[in-house]
């Protein structure tokens, strides 16, 4: 076993003396002093100066050398550049590992991401690009980006202000950013780390969730509990339709054929023993006066408790109203009113009916006072109908709307976060 | 196999396939061709640069099924770096070149054809340029130009099948597919050869590559261990 | 499974229990009488 060679070696800085580390060597081409700021042509055995630096150095928030395991592997941080597209920056770490040779960790501010070049072609069909089978839309238009600032060793000639024309392509958790700068064109694909990932490889503080602003490439946070919940409320409601028709039967308990006197006093009725078997039920009521017209009747309910005397009362309005005007012939009112009493115990039970009819005058014109009609001045037959059990409607639809509730605020979110997601924040500046 | 003695500094030498022919003397860098069974001493190779990378002479993997081992490399400089091209001596006597550039490693093979059928394989040959983004197939398999540039040979070391000399130029054209495939042609500027290797890109996983350079600081990796 | 999507299955089985109870007893808050009505009909057009 022979033994192991040391990969880094000690250098002196051609321009200010001091000493830089070369981690890659035979790879390395660009070397930048990180005490000056000088880039040296790391192939030239005599270190030739090509740029000073003019920008102040600042140390990078992960410092060159730092270790780190990411995914599996352990990446040496050997480089450091900042790039801006005239608004937003951003930061890049080249990151070396001898026996698998070069990664690029991107910082945006909020997110880190790993990314490496490309050994295949993507194909690029119907406006979206495609590699290993996922598609990818484009993101905004191309743009400028130039490095600011620049630091360590890097494979190619890096200068400050070196322009690169950019094109990206996202998904969900993943990018494919294109670079060309007229002699050459890379492709890199980048995976989106977890919030707190790069942090605990370099050591960095963990920074605190926010989806404000998200990256073109983030997934979205909702995406997950939103399919999951949306699964869950549709079994929910399902379930809740279920015992709806299950429970929705109604059986008739009693009918009767009553008289209201148009004009004239109010009239009772009392319907007798209504029997009202078993548990709690809801009982509609249902006036049906369809020969009513232009008039409309009162119709107050009482539902006496045989035994404990306990009475539940209602109101139903029974009307119809018909005439034509320059518009033509209209009519309206409700002649056949059912309302629903909730809950009523079991036992025997009268029912209590009054009735009062009356006509309606139009105030508006006299000359088309519709009176007369066949048969007005005769009393209007009116048929009650007592029916137990069925379904309220307003159960049903509160029931769903409770139930649906919670996947209607993730979908609303989701498609709030997808929509800051896909719009780029900067103005495109040409195109 | 031939075992012998090297012309100019009489250092043990051994050349291990009549495909190879020249050797590069550990000792005293002669660059040693053999004719049959006499050895000459033609000229000097520079010495390969120190770099980090995990390849050396001597590295073992397998491409599939077939086994190989690493037996030289040539140096290459351009304008704005390098890269070592490693020969890789299969099993079954067969030679192919491991690229490592970058990080990154092409396995390639020398075409059985000229490769003139292919438009950018003529041009190359013909001294027209050859831009960034041309298309090309090459036996059945569309490749696009991801990268065009001259070079010179910058060292050598171990086992070649020609010699190295410093100075030789190179045009050298690489290409990618859209599958992991890749290929590259070089015209050799001074003769005015032009060859043409097809292959994927790789890495040392793929390779199961043992053997490999132990870095202090840096753990062996899985599956060279 | 998130902790939310739990909550929500939890809070869903809630929902339909009580859907169950109200069919069961024939309750509603939208009807027009009986016991626990909350909803009381306007009087109209003319009230005696």
């Amino acid at each position: 076993m022979t033994t192991p060679l040391p990969s880094v070696r000690a250098l002196t800085c051609t321009s200010c003396g001091g000493t830089i580390a070369l981690r890659a060597a035979g790879s390395t081409v660009s070397l930048i002093c990180e005490h000056c700021g000088t880039t040296l042509d790391a192939t030239d055995p005599q270190l030739r100066i090509i740029a000073r630096a003019h920008a102040a150095m600042h140390r990078p928030l992960i410092a060159l050398g730092m270790r780190g395991v990411l995914r599996g592997t352990t990446w040496e941080v050997v480089g450091y550049l900042e790039r801006s597209d005239g608004g937003d920056g951003w930061s890049e770490y080249l990151l070396f590992n001898p026996y698998q040779g070069y990664a690029f960790l991107l910082d945006d501010g909020r997110r880190f991401s790993l990314g490496f070049l490309l050994d295949r072609l993507p194909s690029y069909t119907w406006g979206e690009m495609e590699l290993d089978g996922e598609g990818y839309k484009r993101f905004g238009s191309s743009y400028a980006t130039s490095v600011k600032f620049v630091v360590g060793e890097f494979y190619w000639r890096v200068a400050v202000d070196e322009r690169v024309r950019v094109s990206d392509y996202v998904r969900p958790g993943k990018m494919i950013s294109c670079e060309e700068n007229g002699s050459e064109r890379t492709w890199t694909r980048l995976w989106m780390l977890e919030w707190g990932e790069a942090e605990a490889a370099f050591g960095l503080e963990r920074r605190q969730r926010e989806w404000s602003r998200p990256s073109p490439h983030e997934p979205s946070p909702y995406r997950d509990r939103l399919i999951e919940s949306t699964i869950i409320g549709l079994i929910a409601a399902v379930t809740l339709l279920i015992v709806a028709i299950m429970g929705g039967g109604s059986t008739r308990v009693a009918s009767a054929d009553v008289q209201a006197a148009l004009d004239g006093a109010t009239h009772s009725e009392i319907i007798r023993d209504i029997e009202l078997p078993g548990r709690n039920a809801a009982l509609t009521l249902t006036a049906r006066a369809e020969q009513l017209d232009n008039s409309w009747v009162d119709i107050d309910y009482s539902l006496v408790n045989r035994r404990t005397q306990e009475n539940f009362d209602a109101y139903a309005l029974a009307e119809h109203y018909s005439g034509s005007d320059s518009d033509g012939s209209w009519s309206e009112g409700d002649s056949t009113p059912s309302i629903k009493l909730s809950s009523i115990p079991p036992g025997s039970y009268d029912l209590v009916v009054e009735l009062g009819a009356h006509r309606w005058i139009s105030p508006s014109r006299s000359l088309y006072i519709t009176s007369y009609a066949p048969g007005a001045s005769s009393p209007i037959p009116v048929t009650i109908t007592v029916d137990r059990g069925g379904m309220f409607a307003g159960n049903v639809i509160l029931g769903l709307i409770l139930l649906l509730i919670w996947p209607a605020i993730l979908l609303f979110l989701h498609f709030g976060f997808e929509q800051r997601r896909l719009s780029p924040v900067t103005e495109d500046d040409d195109e | 196999m031939l075992e012998a003695n090297c012309p100019n500094c009489g250092a043990e030498i051994r050349f291990r396939s009549a495909d190879l022919p020249v050797k590069v003397c550990a000792y005293c860098r002669s660059s040693v061709v053999r004719e049959g069974e006499s050895l000459k001493a033609v000229g000097r190779i520079a010495e390969v640069p120190e770099d980090v990378s995990p390849l050396q002479i001597g590295v073992r993997g397998r491409d599939g099924a077939l086994g190989f081992e690493l037996v030289g490399r040539v140096r290459w400089r351009w304008t704005d770096g390098g890269w070592n091209e490693w020969l890789m001596l299969f099993d079954d006597g067969s030679i192919g070149w491991l690229g490592e550039a970058m990080g990154r490693y092409m396995l390639l093979r020398q075409i059985a054809h000229s490769g003139f059928r292919t438009d950018m394989v003529r041009k190359l040959r013909d001294g027209h340029p050859v831009t960034v983004g041309t298309e090309a197939t090459i036996d059945g398999i569309q490749y696009r130009v991801t990268d065009v540039k001259e070079a010179t040979c910058a060292g050598g070391e171990g086992e070649l099948p020609y010699s190295a000399p410093l100075g030789l130029t190179i045009a050298s054209v690489d290409l990618m597919a859209a599958d992991g495939h890749c290929a590259s042609a070089q015209k050799d500027q001074g003769v005015g050869e032009v060859s043409v290797y097809t292959g994927r890109y790789v890495s040392l996983a793929d390779l199961r590559a043992s053997g490999l350079r132990a870095f202090e600081g840096w753990p062996m990796p899985q599956f060279a261990a | 499974m998130s902790k939310s999507s739990i909550l929500y299955a939890g809070f869903c089985m809630a929902v339909i229990g009580l859907f169950v109870f109200a069919t069961m007893n024939g309750f509603s808050p939208f009807a027009q009488g009986g016991t626990r009505s909350f909803v009381h009909a306007a009087y109209g057009p003319t009230h005696k």
